[in-house]
């Protein structure tokens, strides 16, 4: 523990919030409003931080958008559905009453006080929407598109989705029937710098913070805490431009950093299961976790992610790095299918992106291995020709990256499948698809995912892949970011390992532990409780008694 | 399509721009972008540039074509993506002005697909760029190639 010294802070606010995604700018938002002095520390060059390439859409019950829908709600309903689905694995309890009771009215007030204008997509369910609470639409929200040259010479500054076309989710940007998109529309945003998704609900939630004034600081990374000799949390000792940098914070620091996903050394510790293609940005190292474990704070929910299945289109870059993204509508596709080294299936290929994954750490005692990873998606032309593979159109190229083969077996070979296998796993699934069942799985007889709705189809899932040539795509193990961390409580204050509030610090987002353990209800499972939290934490840490800060370590 | 078309002031002789022009090993680096190429005959190609578009790094590889040879004053050729549904087509062209050569450098690319317009979207203020600074940058290489050789 270091000596207590005279503290020379190089600034001095009443909040410091560590993070510009989603969670970050709402407290960053929230404490100014309730008159605190803020701050915002952002380590990368750009504004966003995860939310900024996100699909930008919280799952929101009870929400004010729900009735254009017509769709009802209620807190039971929510309740009830929340407890079904974390199956009791949540960290606390008590945290899904308060995320249900105040995540509405976080929407509520950054649509009346902040650029922020949302609305509720149609025709995008909770996941797991036949259970009971579960609504066919209307929880997740996103924004209405923003105009980017609003934020004036910060427009450059703050990160949009290097993959998601300007389109709305409502619009279609998961559409993979090509001809539902309006690519006419998506040029003309282009030009404008209209954007959608997580980079409209970013620009428009930071443009409320230029409006009030409150500062940003990139390319500033904090490094470590610095505590009273009371153990409160008074300030952070920071990098910026090569030089260090301390921010003494009265009333509290609230740590919105994000996930853990791109530390490889906390990958390892933590995750049972591999991590090996994050699609969040680079910087979410843990820098929030370690300051957290150094402080002394119980960890929750720590070996969960928010997973998806993951491709990669190796032709593109985004921040120095392969470009990751979430491959879960590929095997989904009619003519594709998802098999292992073995060739065989291993799973309902409609599974949301959350779960899939999931079944990659299915361990074979036998074996001594974990049989479904690697995995890859294998389709044939028909469905090639029909609709849009992760990056690539039906009348683009075939790219070199995708593998292909006149045969099935051709195509094991290729891609180091046991062709046996595979052929005896093509040849049975194509037969589910003429009997329109698949009795292994129960593809299409289950609905997930956000387009889910309507009723379960077979006949929109099951398609039989004989059409040559065939293709096929490694899935990676993906994760939007990882979901476990510093435990919190109703004020989004911070946990010790002894249960109570380490004084002067709160998290929200992916930084903490999430609050519906391993679930993902809804489409902004990530994104609603980071809002929320962030707007708790924003309020109570302004709300909080300053503390002197004179003297620190 | 996004295009572009810059014209730039050499100087140097029209020979001495041919020479420099004519061996695409002396000015490939200078394309912004430049990752790779390799001479497949003398008239074909394969060409891998990789680009900003907005906060994305994309690598596009080409198969260029050259239509038209006409020393000392003139190359043509076609782009054809082979990963990415794109075509295009290029220009050098020289003139002998009193005591130094008008060089022309123009760029057409088309997108192609349903996502065409899009894409060309992004493309079209990148090209522009593109160009300017690979004229700029040829200009500056031959009149130093040129006064070394004298």
């Amino acid at each position: 523990m270091p000596e207590k010294v005279s503290m020379h802070w190089d600034r001095e606010v009443d909040v410091l919030v560590l993070g510009s995604g989603g969670a970050g700018l709402v407290a960053a938002t929230l404490a100014h409003d309730e008159g605190a002095l803020v701050l915002v520390l952002e380590k990368a060059h750009l504004i966003g931080g995860t939310t900024g390439i996100s699909g930008g859409m919280p799952w929101v019950p009870l929400n004010m958008h729900m009735d254009r829908l017509g769709v009802e709600d209620s807190r039971d309903d929510a309740l009830t559905y929340l407890r079904r689905i974390t199956l009791g694995q949540e960290p606390d309890p008590q945290l899904l009453e308060v995320y249900v009771d105040t995540a509405h009215s976080m929407v509520e007030y950054l649509e009346a006080n902040t650029p922020v204008r949302m609305f509720s997509t149609s025709d995008f369910a909770d996941y797991y929407n036949k259970f009971p609470g579960g609504k066919p639409e209307g929880r997740s929200i996103e924004s209405h598109p923003y105009e980017a040259g609003q934020l004036g010479e910060w427009a450059d500054k703050v990160r949009l989705s290097p993959i998601y076309p300007r389109v709305t989710l409502e619009e279609g940007s998961q559409a993979t029937d090509p001809s539902k998109m309006d690519f006419s529309m998506i040029a003309e945003r282009t030009e404008k710098d209209i954007r959608t998704m997580g980079a409209a609900l970013v620009a428009a939630l930071f443009k409320g913070l230029l409006d009030r004034g409150v500062e940003t600081l990139t390319e500033t990374r904090a490094l470590s805490l610095v505590t009273s000799e009371d153990g409160a949390v008074i300030g952070v000792r920071a990098e910026r431009g090569g030089r260090d940098f301390l921010v003494g914070a009265r009333k509290g620091v609230i740590l919105a950093t994000g996930g853990y996903e791109w530390n490889e050394d906390l990958v390892k510790a933590f995750l049972k299961g591999g991590l090996t293609h994050p699609l969040s940005p680079p910087q979410n190292e843990g820098d929030g976790l370690i300051m957290a474990m150094e402080a002394g704070a119980a960890l929750g929910n720590m070996g969960h992610a928010w997973w998806t299945p993951a491709l990669v289109d190796p032709t593109l870059e985004f921040e120095g790095h392969p470009l990751a993204h979430t491959g879960s509508q590929v095997p989904r596709l009619p003519g594709a299918i998802l098999v292992n080294a073995r060739g065989k299936r291993f799973v309902n290929e409609l599974a949301t992106y959350m779960d899939l994954p999931k079944t990659f750490y299915t361990f074979d005692p036998v074996a001594q291995e974990f049989p479904n990873y690697p995995a890859w998606v294998v389709f044939d032309h028909r469905c090639r020709s029909k609709h849009r593979i992760f990056t690539v159109m039906p009348e683009d190229p075939t790219p070199d990256w995708i593998d292909w083969a006149p045969t099935i077996r051709g195509l094991a070979e290729k891609i180091g499948v046991d062709a046996d296998g595979l052929e005896k796993e093509v040849q049975c699934f194509n037969s589910y698809a003429v009997d329109l069942a698949d009795p292994e799985f129960q593809r299409g007889a289950k609905d997930f995912g956000p387009s889910s709705g309507g009723l379960p189809d077979p006949s929109k899932s099951l398609a039989p892949l004989e059409e040559p040539p065939f293709y096929a795509l490694p899935m990676l193990w993906g994760a939007l970011g990882t979901n476990g961390g510093p435990r919190i409580n109703d004020q989004a204050q911070v946990l010790s390992n002894k249960g109570l509030p380490i004084p002067g610090l709160f998290a929200a987002g992916n930084v903490a532990a999430g609050v519906f353990g391993p679930t993902y209800p809804g489409g902004g499972a990530t994104l609603g409780p980071a809002m929320t939290f962030g707007y708790i934490a924003g309020r109570s840490s302004a709300a909080s008694a300053p503390r002197p800060i004179t003297s620190g370590r | 399509m996004a295009n572009a078309e810059v014209t730039k002031q050499v100087r140097a002789p029209i020979e001495a721009v041919w020479r420099f022009t004519c061996d695409m090993n002396n000015w490939a680096p200078l394309i912004i972008g430049y990752e790779s190429h390799e001479e497949i005959s003398p008239w074909e190609s394969m060409w891998t540039l990789k680009g900003q578009l907005g906060q994305l790094q994309k690598a596009v590889t080409f198969k260029v074509q050259i239509t038209e040879w006409v020393e000392p004053s003139r190359v043509a050729f076609t782009l054809q993506g082979t990963n990415d549904n794109v075509t295009g087509s290029g220009l050098f062209e020289s003139r002998q002005t009193d005591e130094s050569t008008v060089l022309n450098v123009q760029l057409d690319l088309k997108p192609g697909g349903l996502q065409g317009p899009m894409v060309n979207a992004m493309l079209k203020p990148v090209v522009p760029q593109v160009c300017e600074d690979f004229a700029e940058s040829l200009a500056a290489h031959i009149e130093e190639a040129y006064h070394t050789e004298s």
